[in-house]
Order: structure tokens, then C-alpha cells, then sequence
């Protein structure tokens, strides 16, 4: 998975120990394990926690990838999207 | 985990681009809005990438820093029982980890009202307040709600959530914003002067992109941008272009996660339960409806006026700089106090305290 701050990066970048405590805007990438219509739980970088499906306003399934604000899903990532927008910026570099 | 957007031959050919195309006879002052953006332009160093004739202010995006002395100070009493109608020591506080240093009128912190008192608990997602209000029901748990249209939602959801399953020992301090206002004056301050804006990619996955409309329609550039640096060196790249060109439109190189729609479902959930209201900014002042306000069928679950507090109460003015940094005046660099009286470790004003504050930003990574 490609997106954004891999955690223990994420960890040095807010120089904290437990990452938890202060990531208040930066979202954080994670993968389904299961859920049901509110709520998942989900694997960050290792560690598995309960999040809300009440903000996330697509369809998701265990295995799909979500972008978790403050304990919330709120949207579904696309890996190979990921890969599609980096060659789009390099196209435009290339303008 | 390997990132592609920090990848380094992929960021030398955006620089180049850049490079090549930004007008050596004229300069471009652009503004990160977003903390976030301020921490990842600093720690990536990508302000040394860019031609001299760039330069990258900080903007009134971290909303710990934008929190005004007067909320902060509300914040600190309740914490120590000081507000009126309180049962001393049966209050508990909620909060963003980000909250706890920053002090208050007096000098205490919510870290001291914790350490005195052990009534504040630092959380991770706001519904972690249910759990602990479930445990303890002789308590009442007020979360401290800071944030722009990114976090809003997450509040929104704790209240809902607590009136849907009957918890009434819970209740929300609202210090949340909203962005449209801050434009409005960074976009009218003749002494701001900036030329284009890189807009917050994670405000923009619940707003979508027309908050942005006003930027263009005065004639400034406006990019939605993630966080790495691909993300931010792309933006500025179409920023130039849309000086360059004088052609400017709301861009988006955050496909990825940002429509233009933004989330409708997040947008209810706030609309739900907040409303708009003015709110009072640190530096900025009063900015009408920029604030958030829980709706009247839900003041059961206002701290505000649960607890009678006053959000116009006076502020004392201090020496920190933090209000002309958040316009976009001044450096944190150029603030007196700034590595000296003021450190992470004595944080006079928000703007060091906050991991996202354009003071810490500049503190950590020398700049
Ligand atoms: S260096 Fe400290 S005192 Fe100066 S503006 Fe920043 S936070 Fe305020």
C-alpha cells in the first residue's frame, strides 16, 4: 500500500510515542478486516482498532483500504489510483 | 511500505518543471492553509527545493493555533472546576493530545489540570468519550471539539451517537471552524499579498472543492494538494501556471481521496447537529459564521451552555506573534521570543505547542 504516512514514519514526524495521541487532521491509511454498517475494525500498520462507518459515504468490505480521520472512515482508497495521479503529475511535468 | 510520492527522481523532475517555468522577474508568495502542509513542506524541506523567487507561507490552517485565548481559557477553568454550575471533580475532559499544552490566561494547561487532577484524558477518536462516560456514569466527560470541516464530522458523530444510545453524560465544547471566512479576509488583506493558495487535501474530502471558488473568482490560484511531497510540488507547479497564464479555476491533484463533491454523508452528519455561528480566531477576530454551534434540539449535549460559559470574555494580550503568522506576515523566525523564551518545551503561544503549528514546524526542522 502506497498512500500517504506509513506509521512509523508518521510516529517520527509528530515525535511521539504512542501515535495515537496527537494525529488530529493527518489521515491515516487503513485495511478492512470486517465490519458491519457503522462501525469496522481495521488493521493500521499492524495494530487493529474499531472504527465508525457513519461518515464513510461509499459501500466498503473486508480487504478494501480506507482513509481513518479521528477514528472515522472517511473514504475508500484506491491503490491503482494511486499509481494513475503520480503519472499524471509526471505528465505534467512533462507539459 | 514504499511511498511514490516521496520518491525522489519523481520529485527532481517536478522540481525541474518548476524551475523551468516560474518567471525569474516576478515573485510568487504562496500559502500552505493547512498545518499539516506546514509540518510536511518543513520536515520534506521543500521550500530549499524551490527557486528563490517561490516563497511558502503558513496559513490560519492548524486549529489549535487558531483557538482563541478566550476558548483555551474556558477550557482550563472547566478543567478546574472554575466554571459556574459545577459540581467540582465530577467533570472529565476529552481531548486531541495537541490541546494540552497550550496555556491558558493564568499559565496553567490542560497538562496541569491533568497532573493536579487527573481529570483529563487524552483520546484518539471522539467516540472513545462514550466508552469512558459508559464506565463511569457519576462523571460527566466534555470533550474539547477543535478542528475545521475535517474533524467537525467527528464530533458531530460523538453527539449523535450519544443521544441515539441514551448516554447523557457527555457533552461537547465546540471550538470547531470553518474555512470560507478565513479566505474571505486572507483574500481582502491588502498586506497578506499572497498569490495562490494550496488547499487542504483533507478539508477538501468532506467539503469538496467549492469552497475554493472564492479564491479564483479574486483571482488567485488555488490548488487541493495531499500531503507528500509529489503533492505539495505539484500544486505549486499549477499554481504558477495559473499565475503565468492568469487563468485561474479551483485545481485538484488529490483524485485520490478528494472529489469534487466532497462526502455528502460526513457534510449531513455536521449539518445535523452544528450550525454555523460567528467564532472569534486567534489574530484573526471575530469571523461571522465561521464557527460551528450545536443546534438547540441538542443543548443537552453543549458544554456551553451547560455549563454557562462565556466565549466573548476579554484576552489578555501577550508578547507571541502567533496572530500575524497565521495571516501570513511574518515568519515564525521573525517572532522575538521565538527559539529563545519560546521552545516546545516552553511554548509561550499555540503555534509551538501544536505538532501541526507553523512555530513548531520552523522550531524542529531549523528553518
Ligand atoms: S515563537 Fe512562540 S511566542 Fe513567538 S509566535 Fe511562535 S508560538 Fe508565539
Amino acid at each position: 500500500m502506497i498512500h500517504f504516512y506509513p506509521l512509523q514514519k508518521l510516529a517520527k514526524y509528530v515525535n511521539i510515542e504512542r501515535i495515537e495521541v496527537r494525529i488530529m487532521c493527518v489521515g491515516i491509511p487503513a485495511k478492512i478486516i470486517e465490519c458491519d454498517e457503522i462501525s469496522a475494525i481495521v488493521d493500521i500498520s499492524g495494530s487493529q482498532r474499531e472504527i465508525s462507518l457513519l461518515t464513510l459515504d461509499a459501500q466498503a468490505a473486508a480487504g478494501d483500504w480506507v482513509m481513518v480521520h479521528a477514528g472515522f472512515a472517511v473514504t475508500v482508497l484506491d491503490p491503482a489510483e494511486a499509481e494513475e495521479t503520480l503519472q499524471m503529475m509526471l505528465d505534467m511535468a512533462n507539459e | 511500505m514504499n511511498n511514490i510520492f516521496s520518491n525522489i527522481d519523481a520529485v527532481k523532475h517536478m522540481t525541474a518543471a518548476i524551475s523551468r517555468e516560474a518567471d525569474p522577474e516576478r515573485a510568487y508568495r504562496i500559502m500552505e492553509v493547512c498545518g499539516t502542509h506546514t509540518m510536511s513542506i518543513a520536515r520534506y524541506g521543500i521550500a530549499s527545493l524551490l527557486p528563490a523567487n517561490i516563497s511558502l507561507v503558513s496559513g490560519p490552517g492548524c486549529p489549535v493555533c487558531v483557538t482563541s485565548q478566550a476558548d483555551i481559557d474556558n477550557s482550563i477553568d472547566l478543567a478546574y472546576g472554575a466554571a459556574r454550575k459545577l459540581d467540582s471533580g465530577a467533570v472529565q475532559i476529552t481531548t486531541f493530545g495537541d490541546m494540552l499544552r497550550v496555556t491558558g490566561s493564568d499559565g496553567r494547561s490542560l497538562y496541569n489540570a491533568k497532573a493536579e487532577r487527573n481529570n483529563v484524558h487524552i483520546i484518539y477518536s471522539p467516540l472513545d468519550t462514550l466508552s469512558l462516560a459508559k464506565d463511569n456514569p457519576d462523571k460527566h466527560y466534555v470533550f474539547m471539539a477543535v478542528g475545521f470541516e475535517t474533524t467537525t464530522p467527528m464530533a458531530a458523530g460523538l453527539v449523535h451517537t450519544a443521544a441515539q444510545q441514551g448516554i447523557s453524560n457527555i457533552s461537547v465544547l465546540s471550538m470547531c471552524k470553518t474555512m470560507p471566512a478565513a479566505f474571505d479576509l486572507l483574500l481582502a488583506d491588502p498586506n497578506a499579498k499572497i498569490d495562490g493558495f494550496l488547499c487542504p487535501g483533507n478539508v477538501s474530502i468532506i467539503t469538496g472543492s467549492s469552497i475554493y471558488e472564492p479564491i479564483v473568482a479574486a483571482k488567485k490560484a488555488a490548488a487541493i494538494v495531499g500531503f507528500e511531497p509529489m503533492d505539495i510540488l505539484s500544486g505549486v507547479l499549477e499554481i504558477i501556471r495559473q499565475i503565468n497564464k492568469n487563468d485561474y479555476h479551483v485545481a485538484n491533484t488529490y483524485t485520490r481521496a478528494a472529489s469534487s463533491d466532497g462526502n455528502k454523508k460526513a457534510q449531513a452528519l455536521t449539518n445535523k447537529i452544528f450550525e454555523p455561528c460567528d467564532a472569534r480566531w486567534r489574530g484573526l477576530g471575530w469571523l461571522k459564521g465561521s464557527g460551528m454551534a450545536i443546534r438547540y434540539e441538542y443543548m443537552d449535549y453543549d458544554a456551553i451552555s451547560l455549563y454557562n460559559l462565556n466565549t466573548r470574555r476579554e484576552e489578555q494580550p501577550t508578547q507571541c506573534r502567533c496572530g500575524d503568522i497565521l495571516r501570513g506576515y511574518i515568519a515564525p523566525s521573525a517572532c522575538p521570543l521565538f527559539g529563545k523564551a519560546c521552545t516546545p518545551m516552553t511554548a509561550v503561544g499555540p503555534c509551538m505547542v501544536s505538532s501541526e503549528g507553523a512555530c513548531a514546524a520552523y522550531y524542529k526542522y531549523r528553518i
